[in-house]
């Protein structure tokens, strides 16, 4: 049997036998080329919890150029692939987080206008962010990448491959339907904070008033640009083409069903009211996210079509969290709607399997429907369920292999794939981060012990970059950014 | 030199625009050197430049023997900001955010009219720089940047080339409350206003076949300026350090079809291929980070901290090696001087020393079009040159000359005083010197050793840092020092002059052009406090 030797470069981790040796020899060499995914990894050995066909003991992943090239228990690999003995291990699916402000460069806010539709997250990913690594180290190989939620409506969503260090246009899931998101409440209306100027709105009427007058607005301009290519079209010469407005155009997309709409929530009368704003416009929420008093109208939420994206475990921290319970999880899923649990922090991110145990203990949603909260589900409510969310053949090679039950307090993520590729070895990183501070240390020594540099009064100072990874609610919509 | 006798009989002959440097070194950049050669300038420009060339007979001469002489040095890009702001709102009326005219979209604002022959181009001169890419300050849109050179009657009798840029960064114009106040945000702006001047470039076009049946558009200076951006006849310019920063200004470069320009560049190489494969330029800073000051001794810095700043003096090596077209700009470094400093570090890292001084000469002059004008000593171009006594990148070297449009500008060294008589005293020890300035008293240290008439040591400030004593001796009972402090960048002069009487001083301390002060000084006992 060839054990997988795990190679270093830096925080990127890639498997490849071939390359392994070398690697090995050039440790102290941190930034290696980028390596091409093995053709073929084999995991065997396995208890495989496919999510969505049941769970294969003695089961065998095989991944072949970053797909899931089969799952089974007779899984036949070339004599060349790298194969894994996971024997006593569980391998699952990578977990997706509907709900993240990870790899952000700057504030995750545009606190300016209460509408901030034309700001797009994808713009300002940030793939040298800790929190990539921090939520891999979980099993997370996707994440929802949102814009805070200081307005009424906000910015435009990114949804990421967990790929640290690589360049941004690498880490944005190309086959993710657009997505915007939304916020209602306290939030947006400022209520905890201070704003200066003062913004409006200042109360919940106010904001359903915003989201109102924003579609009406988009409504408006879909029709001056349909008179414009009518006209264009019927061959008229003397018409002025109008102005594209980057604010209205992804609200245009979300009235045509193209972009779909992830809105923070945490009453039950604001719940309705979207609800009711969305079946006047004609769209559709793909996602209410946090929906603490979702339990309160789940009946409501069904019908509307929205999934659930929900804190398993967390509340109480402003008022309108304050009913908040750790059974609204199984409730909302006893009512059939699509749940999914989430972060919203770059520290809980990397928990979010014992969040799915917690909504077993808390209402007794069944084990394996635990475990679609934190994988298909997400998926399903992101529109990228034919890609990822689960293990089966032609998906993405997103694998977690764990050191027990993912369900299990006990269990740690120990090799994570996206892609195919090797993203976290448990192992590999610990030794890395000593190795890490050996070197920073050794790095400083040797520049301290050279006295020819002559000091630039106007030099720009490296500095210790403030964390920004976490951002629960109330941490993040503070505007302080 | 052997000056004396050519002026003489220049005050009969010779034209005051005509000069020959003969027996130098030349470097001519777009060649190779020439060991031993002569360069004539006349009426501004270069007349003729090689080993055979012989000095005409109306130019006043340079014995250029044991001198080099490079082409005038570009600064690639350096701020410029009006004397004065704009109006802002009155204090304590915050501004509610504009989406359609958000603050920092000023792309019709020009750096020709901000710039001026001032002390900056005073300091340029005296390290040889003869040209500077001057880009308006602040904001979104910053404006149009102008290349000119560092002397001249005006700032447009200055100006090469104007515009040369349209300059654009990615910095947030306000916090939480004004707009673009995130990082998101500014590239909002930036799509949007590109949209905007698209449909207005569109409108006026349609307007200007034919007017008839049509509203006439709204003029508007601020998409005026940006159609030659759009019609890609205008370059611009994105300020950019990092690797992801270079990569959106890439993404913004193609997603408007834009010539773009990085300014900036630190991780540049990390993003070389990008560059390279669409020929994008590198205005690459020279001021490389350096370690946080005064860093608790405890704090362990990030891996990544610290190999940012030992990569970036690299950089160049490695986009020179990726064929990555880059120049040398200041970067916020304001000594002038120190930007040769640390294009040494670059050589030290691995850079050609050819490349880095054509980084800093022909390279900027292509980048910006002007290298039929610029950059290099040819017979036609114009008469910008730096004469040295030595290698320009040697920190020992000394600029003797610097022609600006065939402009001299000539640097001695200041001779050395030299004591009259013996040492009457021994000033070894600590002293604290106390200057009287119409500010109240300043204090200052002097560490000293003496040996015989001369003196070394330190001269410590609270304020104003700390620097070696230039130079020092005693004669009789009477101590001169002369120390020089660097202020913001710029050099001051100071003397101290003092007669010693024990363990106390008293004198004058005169900075050099401004007058002098008078001062007291008393010895520290050695290990213990003042008596």
């Amino acid at each position: 049997m060839i054990r997988l030797r795990p190679l270093r470069a830096g925080l990127r981790l890639r498997a490849n036998s071939i390359v392994a040796v070398a690697a090995l020899a050039a440790l102290a060499a941190p930034a290696l080329a980028q390596k091409p995914a093995s053709r073929e990894i084999l995991i065997r050995n396995a208890t495989v919890m496919t999510v969505t066909k049941g769970v294969i003991e003695n089961g065998s992943v095989l991944i072949r150029d970053g797909k899931i090239a089969d799952v089974g228990t007779s899984v036949k690999a070339s004599a060349d692939a790298t194969v894994i003995d996971a024997a006593g291990k569980f391998v699952t699916p990578g977990v997706i987080d509907c709900h993240s402000h990870i790899a952000v460069d700057g504030s995750v806010n545009e606190g300016s206008f209460s509408v901030t539709s034309m700001v797009r997250i994808a713009d300002v990913i940030d793939s040298s962010d800790s929190g990539i690594v921090i939520g891999l180290s979980g099993g997370v190989t996707m994440a929802n990448v949102l814009h805070g939620s200081a307005n009424a409506i906000g910015g435009q969503n990114a949804v990421i491959k967990m790929k640290p260090n690589r360049p941004a246009g690498e880490l944005i899931y190309g086959n993710a339907p657009p997505g915007i998101k939304f916020a209602l409440g306290e939030n947006p209306k400022r209520s905890n904070f201070q704003a200066n100027p003062a913004r409006y709105p200042r109360t919940r009427m106010g904001v359903e008033n915003v989201i109102r007058d924003a579609f009406t607005r988009a409504r408006d301009y879909r029709e001056v640009w349909a008179r414009y290519n009518a006209d264009v079209k019927a061959g008229k010469k003397r018409v002025a083409v109008p102005r594209r407005d980057l604010e209205l155009e992804p609200l245009v997309e979300v009235l045509e069903g193209k972009r779909l709409v992830h809105s923070h929530c945490y009453r039950a009368d604001e719940i309705l009211m979207l609800i009711r704003v969305a079946r006047d416009f004609n769209f559709r929420i793909a996602t209410f996210q946090h929906v603490l008093e979702g339990y309160k109208v789940a009946p409501e939420i069904l019908a509307s079509g929205a999934g659930a994206s929900t804190f398993q475990d967390f509340g109480g921290y402003k008022i309108e969290a304050f009913d908040a319970t750790p059974y609204n999880t199984a409730m909302l899923w006893k009512a059939g709607i699509l749940v999914s649990l989430n972060s919203d922090d770059g520290e809980r991110q990397r928990r979010l399997n014992t969040d799915a145990a917690r909504a077993v203990r808390y209402g007794g949603v069944p084990e394996d429907e635990a475990l679609k909260m934190i994988t298909i589900n997400p998926a399903k409510q992101l529109g990228i369920d034919r890609w990822v969310g689960s293990l089966e053949r032609g998906k993405d090679a997103d694998v977690v292999i764990w050191s027990a039950h993912p369900l299990s307090s006990y269990a740690v993520a120990e090799k994570v794939y996206v892609d195919g590729n090797l993203e976290f070895d448990r192992a590999v990183a610990i030794r890395d981060a000593e190795a890490r501070r050996a070197e920073s240390k050794r790095l400083v020594e040797q520049e301290k012990a050279d006295k020819s540099a002559k000091p630039n009064p106007d030099a720009p100072r490296t500095a210790p970059a403030p964390r920004h990874g976490l951002h629960h609610d109330d941490a993040c919509e503070g505007g302080g950014e | 030199m052997n000056v004396g006798f050519a002026r003489k009989a220049c005050v009969l002959v010779c034209s005051l625009d005509v000069w020959a440097i003969t027996g130098a070194r030349i470097v001519p950049v777009s060649g190779p050197p020439i060991e031993k050669g002569t360069i004539v300038v006349r009426d501004g420009l270069i007349e003729s430049v090689g080993a055979a060339t012989v000095a005409p007979a109306d130019a006043r001469l340079i014995d250029g023997a044991g001198l080099t002489v490079y082409p005038g040095l570009i600064d690639s890009f350096a701020f410029v900001e009006p004397e004065t702001k704009p109006d802002g709102p009155p204090q304590g009326q915050p501004r509610a955010p504009d989406r359609e005219n958000p603050p920092g979209v000023t792309p019709q604002r020009e750096a020709i009219d901000l710039v001026k022959n001032d002390a900056r181009m005073e300091g340029l001169r005296a390290a040889g720089f003869t040209s500077m890419l001057a880009v308006p300050k602040g904001g979104v849109f910053r404006g149009q940047s102008v290349l000119v050179n560092t002397s001249g009657a005006s700032g447009w009798a200055m100006t090469v080339k104007s515009p040369v840029a349209m300059h654009l960064s990615f910095e947030p114009q306000g916090g939480f409350a004004q707009y673009p106040g995130s990082l998101m945000g500014v590239f909002s702006v930036i799509r949007q206003k590109m949209l905007d001047a698209t449909q207005y470039r569109q409108l006026r076009e349609q307007y200007a076949s034919s007017p008839a049946g049509l509203r006439r558009p709204t003029f508007s200076r601020e998409y005026e300026s940006l159609i030659p951006i759009l019609d890609r006849s205008l370059p611009i310019s994105f300020e950019a350090n990092r690797d992801r920063e270079i990569a959106r200004a890439i993404k913004l470069v193609d997603e408007f079809r834009l010539s773009g320009t990085i300014a900036g560049g630190r991780e540049a190489w990390k993003v070389a291929a990008d560059l390279e494969s669409r020929r994008i330029p590198v205005l690459l800073s020279l001021n490389f980070p350096e370690a946080p000051m005064d860093l608790d001794p405890e704090t362990r810095e990030e891996l990544k901290d610290v190999r940012d700043r030992l990569e970036a003096p690299a950089c160049a090596a490695k986009l020179a090696k990726a064929g990555v077209r880059f120049a040398f700009q200041s970067g916020g470094i304001r000594s002038p001087k120190q930007m040769l400093t640390n294009a040494a570090k670059a050589i030290k890292a691995g850079l050609p020393a050819d490349a880095a001084l054509r980084a800093l000469t022909l390279s900027p002059a292509e980048i910006f079009g002007v290298s039929n004008q610029l950059g290099s000593l040819e017979p036609g171009k114009i008469a910008n040159l730096v004469v040295t006594s030595g290698d320009l990148f040697d920190e020992k070297t000394k600029v003797r000359f610097t022609f600006v449009d065939g402009e001299r500008f000539e640097y001695k060294d200041e001779p050395a005083p030299m004591p009259a008589e013996s040492a009457a005293v021994d000033v070894t020890g600590t002293w604290e010197i106390e200057v009287t300035t119409p500010d109240g008293p300043q204090k200052a240290t002097l560490e000293m050793t003496q040996k015989g008439n001369s003196v070394t040591g330190m001269f410590r400030t609270e304020m104003f840092g700390s620097s070696e004593v230039k130079s020092a001796f005693v004669s009789g009972k009477k101590l001169t020092v002369n120390v020089m402090l660097n202020i913001g960048g710029n050099p001051l002069d100071i003397t101290f002059a003092g007669d010693v009487e024990g363990d106390t001083m008293k004198g004058t301390s005169s900075v050099a052009g401004q007058g002098s002060m008078s001062f007291t000084g008393a010895r520290k006992p050695k290990g213990g406090k003042l008596r």
